[in-house]
């Protein structure tokens, strides 16, 4: 249940407040939260992490961009996952991208080959 | 072995997540932009992803895509080892699809390529279900776990249950 505060709508000094913070670079996000840290006590409160979308695209074309010329960007007419093509593929709806990735997913339990490991292979715990 | 980097594996649908997000990098939902921005992190803080060895067979084959090389050269293949079946048999039994006892078993009997890990601490889906019947069942599963490890060989007989977590948990946890 949100807290009735939360539920009325923003005030001016709040609208105002979330222009500014709106313009501010991911850096500047960081510095504001290191100056007020309720900020982030009050986010991680609430389970909402701070994603920039703009700022993961970035990310995404430099990671693309630093792979050598043999990898290439996919086209629409490309073959795909599930015996589709890259753009019947993207073509289809969330739930028939996730049904084609079940398909896909075939093997059974005893389809697998087990392997053995290392008597001093480092256990997670 | 001298302090191991943190370890997580990926279940299919973040892998799924993040491929699709790096095919249209400028129109990304708000569940691609949450698990990548993930991705991102968990890379800067130099953990290693795995996918299982399924899933790493199946992308392969498009390997030549840039988008499909930036995500495979970020995670490494995990292997089923020894009791990964038995195990996996025994979660059937507990209300989890064919698919959850697969990922939840390699959680716990899965190996990197050279054999030198057993497992990993946390698995990250966006399946909720699949966390909710994990939490309902902990508490059986760790007794089962354990006694069926405890006449194993090393490293077997040390085998733990992994953690199911969400995407948001981590980053924030990151953050």
């Amino acid at each position: 249940m949100m807290p009735e505060a939360a539920m009325r709508s923003p005030t001016q000094r709040t609208r105002q407040t979330a222009d500014m913070v709106r313009q501010l670079s991911h850096e500047e996000l960081t510095q504001l939260v290191n100056l007020v840290p309720m900020l982030r006590r009050f986010l991680v409160r609430r389970r909402e992490p701070m994603i920039d979308k703009a700022e993961l695209k970035a990310y995404l074309l430099q990671e693309m961009a630093q792979l050598g010329d043999e990898y290439r960007p996919m086209r629409d007419g490309d073959p795909f996952l599930g015996g589709l093509t890259v753009g019947e593929y993207f073509s289809l709806s969330d739930r028939g991208r996730a049904e084609t990735w079940e398909d896909i997913h075939s093997m059974e339990i005893d389809d697998f080959e087990e392997r053995d490991v290392k008597p001093e292979a480092h256990v997670s715990a | 072995m001298s302090n191991p980097r943190p370890m997580c594996l990926l279940d299919k649908n973040i892998a799924r997540r993040i491929i699709e997000g790096l095919s249209h990098p400028d129109a990304l939902s708000d569940e691609e932009a949450l698990v990548i921005a993930l991705w991102r992190r968990l890379r800067q803080v130099g953990h290693r992803l795995f996918i299982s060895i399924e899933t790493v067979n199946i992308l392969r084959v498009f390997s030549a895509y840039q988008e499909m090389q930036v995500f495979l050269t970020s995670v490494e293949p995990m292997e089923p080892t020894r009791y990964f079946k038995r195990w996996a048999r025994r979660l059937r039994g507990y209300g989890f699809t064919g698919e959850d006892a697969k990922v939840l078993s390699l959680g716990t009997f899965g190996t990197d390529e050279a054999g030198q890990i057993l497992g990993v601490k946390v698995i990250i889906t966006l399946d909720q279900s699949f966390i909710n019947n994990l939490k309902a069942n902990e508490p059986v599963l760790e007794e089962k776990l354990r006694a069926m490890a405890v006449n194993l060989s090393p490293p077997f007989c040390e085998a733990v249950l992994p953690r199911l977590v969400q995407p948001g948990e981590v980053l924030i946890a990151l953050s």
